[in-house]
């Protein structure tokens, strides 16, 4: 069945409506693994040099065993957000006379194609062979190397449970996240180093086999566990809970006063709040907002806080995360119904209105809920005040342009089995543009005057799009209405 | 042939269906009548198992439908579109469906042939997606996927849905011929009594996931007992 999948893969891939568009950015996201798979090799060759004559270590394969853990913890969490849960619509396979255990076993399998299956096996190699096989012998550094990816395997399928199955149980799953930083903040603070208590086990595979088939046992075992959760869930009533209304069906004054877009707004945010797709967006834009201190850094006693082009991009990003996430698919969320805002009149010019006051409020919460920056410097809440009416006014509208390109249909009340869609790298690279449109302004201001002048400049930029604001939604929602009739029939046919 | 036994399905509290005991036999063209909501198609998802039981068990042939799957070479369905490969031509659909079902070609040309009639040219050798067929050809391809596999039994929920008279005359034909020839067991579900009535020797009435009424064989009495519950 293997090639036959492979095949219809290909095909569903190749047909689909969005195919250029899918093609670029799977270029985009090709480029940046060659350009991380660079740095590795990179890193790996100099590792063994680095370590010895940087840092002044004796015995490079007794640290390598005392750092071996940390690695791990770290490949933890950079899996976590990085890998992706394979996609496949079982529904069109369940009633055929296909194994369920094999379709499982395919799933998985394409999983583990997969940047990450080869990071353990390119980092350690050069170190590997320089360090330990010279000292220890070729055995011995073929144990080694082998534990480390078999662990790195183990933590493949554990991750992949921990999203689908831990994280679809109990939201506070997601906690156990911290557990793995906690090993680092010990060894930072010098309290304990949990590496000297590790490190016995991983020197026994310079002498033996004994790690190794641990390793592959615990490889195994997560497959198991994976295969195991997936199994006894491939069925088509997973998605079908009872309805729970959280959130007031009656209308929250917050649209009132802004006409029939303020209703679509209202009506979207339902739909943003009751899906878990969107839910999920909406939470990590929120998350998002503590991105800021990994950038912004106390300054001295006395000094001001010195700002640098850096922090612009940190302001676009707090308060416009949302814009890329949501904004992106702006209208393929509506795709299961476009017709419904096709047959009323100025429907299409109302919901675009309502969406782009939708976006400006998200990003009016996150400018409020990142105030607490004030602490760092009075100059952060001037960054984020210009990122936010650059966003508001022109940001906002670089994201709609952009996402009228080709719009995809999706099915937002797909089960959440096989459909999590955590944030994509391609995602990211497709924002590009909204990222790089604020330098447009920002750097030649700077050049010719300073940061302030700069920030100005963009603030200024951000208001006139403002007091446009409707002109240039009216723009986008005309570019909808000129090619309604092919969106709406691609829309129509699915995915 | 498929044997149900305390069979229920509960959504939360819910219960949508609870049928304590059903037996349909061999070549029997069993129609499944009900208003919106009797839990027409969860029977036939949970005779596929494609849905889980809560309680209770579908035995196909003595195979729990559960606990194994080599049922699934003798059972055809069509229940809605999300079991066909949109992205796919209906011939390409066809294709691999009879890969899948280990099929010669030969044997493939043979059912399609009998689609004939039904298809009216318009699937065949036509450069078109499934995607972008009309509803009524959507439902041709998945009923005649339904039949690939040479299966002892066929479940169809609502067949004649979107189909034009034509069609839901030669499809009426196409069952009743099938059952002849090869003693397929047919389970159909329809709003259509006309329909059912015509070509199904039992009907069954559920009723907010009850069976209310089992009516076999006698054809005058069945149309009457269902024209007076559905005309309450």
């Amino acid at each position: 069945m293997t090639p036959e999948f492979i095949r219809l893969l290909f095909l569903e891939r190749v047909r689909s409506f969005s195919f250029g568009r899918d093609l670029i950015s799977s270029i985009m996201v090709l480029v940046l693994i060659v350009f991380i798979l660079f740095y590795l090799v990179g890193i790996a060759i100099f590792m063994g040099f680095v370590l010895k004559n940087q840092l002044g270590v004796e015995d490079v394969p007794a640290f390598l065993n005392s750092a071996a853990i940390y690695y791990l913890l770290g490949e933890f969490v950079v899996r976590f957000f990085f890998q992706k849960t394979p996609l496949f619509d079982l529904n069109r396979y369940l009633h055929l006379p296909i194994k369920r255990s094999g379709i499982i076993h395919f799933l998985l399998g394409k999983s583990l194609i997969s940047t990450f299956t080869v990071v353990a096996l390119i980092l350690f190699l050069p170190v590997t062979i320089t360090e330990i096989t010279a000292a220890h012998g070729p055995l011995a550094g073929f144990f080694w190397l082998a534990t480390i990816m078999a662990f790195s395997l183990s933590l493949h399928w554990l991750v992949l449970w921990v999203k689908e199955a831990g994280s679809r149980k109990h939201p506070a799953f997601l906690a156990l996240l911290v557990l793995p930083a906690l090993p680092f903040i010990l060894l930072y603070f010098n309290i304990f180093n949990i590496g000297a208590y590790t490190a016995p086990f991983f020197s026994m595979a310079l002498s033996g086999p004994v790690p190794l088939i641990t390793g592959v046992v615990f490889c195994l075992a997560g497959y198991r566990l994976i295969f195991g959760h997936y199994i006894k869930n491939t069925y088509l009533d997973q998605a079908q809970k009872p309805a729970s209304f959280a959130c007031s069906s009656s209308g929250s004054g917050l649209f009132s006063g802004f006409g029939v877009p303020g209703i679509m707004a209202e009506t979207e945010l339902k739909l943003i709040l009751r899906h878990k797709k969107s839910r999920s967006y909406l939470f990590m834009s929120f998350l998002f907002v503590f991105y800021g201190l990994l950038f912004y850094e106390l300054p001295e006693p006395g000094e001001p806080f010195a700002i640098s082009v850096l922090h612009i991009f940190v302001g676009i990003f707090i308060t416009g995360l949302f814009f890329v996430q949501y904004g992106q698919f702006l209208m393929s969320w509506n795709s299961s119904f476009f017709d419904f805002y096709l047959n009323k009149e100025n429907g299409i010019r109302d919901l675009m209105r309502g969406k782009v006051l939708l976006l400006s409020l998200s990003s009016i919460a996150a400018f409020l809920l990142a105030l607490p920056y004030l602490y760092f410097g009075w100059q952060i809440i001037l960054i984020h005040t210009a990122a936010l009416l650059f966003n508001v006014g022109i940001g906002i509208h670089i994201i709609v342009l952009m996402s009228l390109w080709n719009p995809k249909p999706m099915d937002i009340n797909k089960g959440a089995m096989f459909n999590y869609d955590g944030i994509g790298m391609a995602q990211f690279l497709m924002a590009i543009p909204f990222f790089i449109s604020p330098y447009v302004i920002y750097v030649p201001v700077l050049l010719l005057a300073n940061h302030y002048a700069a920030l100005v400049a963009m603030s200024l930029a951000g208001l006139a799009g403002i007091l446009l604001h409707n002109r240039i939604t009216d723009v986008s929602a005309n570019i909808v209405k000129n090619n309604r009739h092919k969106i709406s029939s691609a829309f129509r046919r699915g995915t | 042939m498929i044997h149900v036994e305390n069979l229920v399905k509960k959504y939360g509290s819910d219960e949508v269906l609870h049928i304590d005991e059903l037996t349909i036999e061999r070549s029997e063209c069993f129609g499944l009548v009900g208003n919106n909501g009797a839990g027409k198609t969860t029977f036939f998802q949970m005779i596929l198992n494609l849905v889980r039981v809560t309680s209770g068990f579908v035995n196909i042939s003595g195979e729990n439908v559960n606990e194994s799957e080599a049922w699934k070479n003798r059972v055809g369905s069509y229940l809605d579109e999300h079991m066909l490969l949109p992205f796919l031509s209906p011939d390409e659909y066809f294709e691999t469906l009879r890969r899948i079902y280990g099929m010669t070609e030969d044997e493939l040309g043979t059912i399609l042939g009998r689609f004939k009639p039904l298809f009216n040219d318009e699937i065949l050798g036509k450069k078109k997606y499934i995607r972008d067929l009309s509803k009524g050809n959507l439902k041709k391809v998945g009923i005649a996927s339904a039949f690939l596999g040479n299966p002892d039994i066929v479940l169809l929920d609502e067949p004649f849905e979107n189909l034009d008279p034509t069609s839901q005359n030669r499809l009426k034909k196409l069952i009743t011929e099938e059952r002849e020839e090869k003693e397929t067991t047919f389970l159909i579900s329809s709003h259509d009594l006309t329909h059912v009535t015509d070509i199904c020797n039992r009907i069954v009435l559920l009723e907010k996931g009850l069976v209310i009424k089992d009516l076999k064989d006698d054809k005058d009495a069945m149309a009457s007992e269902l024209s007076d519950y559905f005309n309450r």
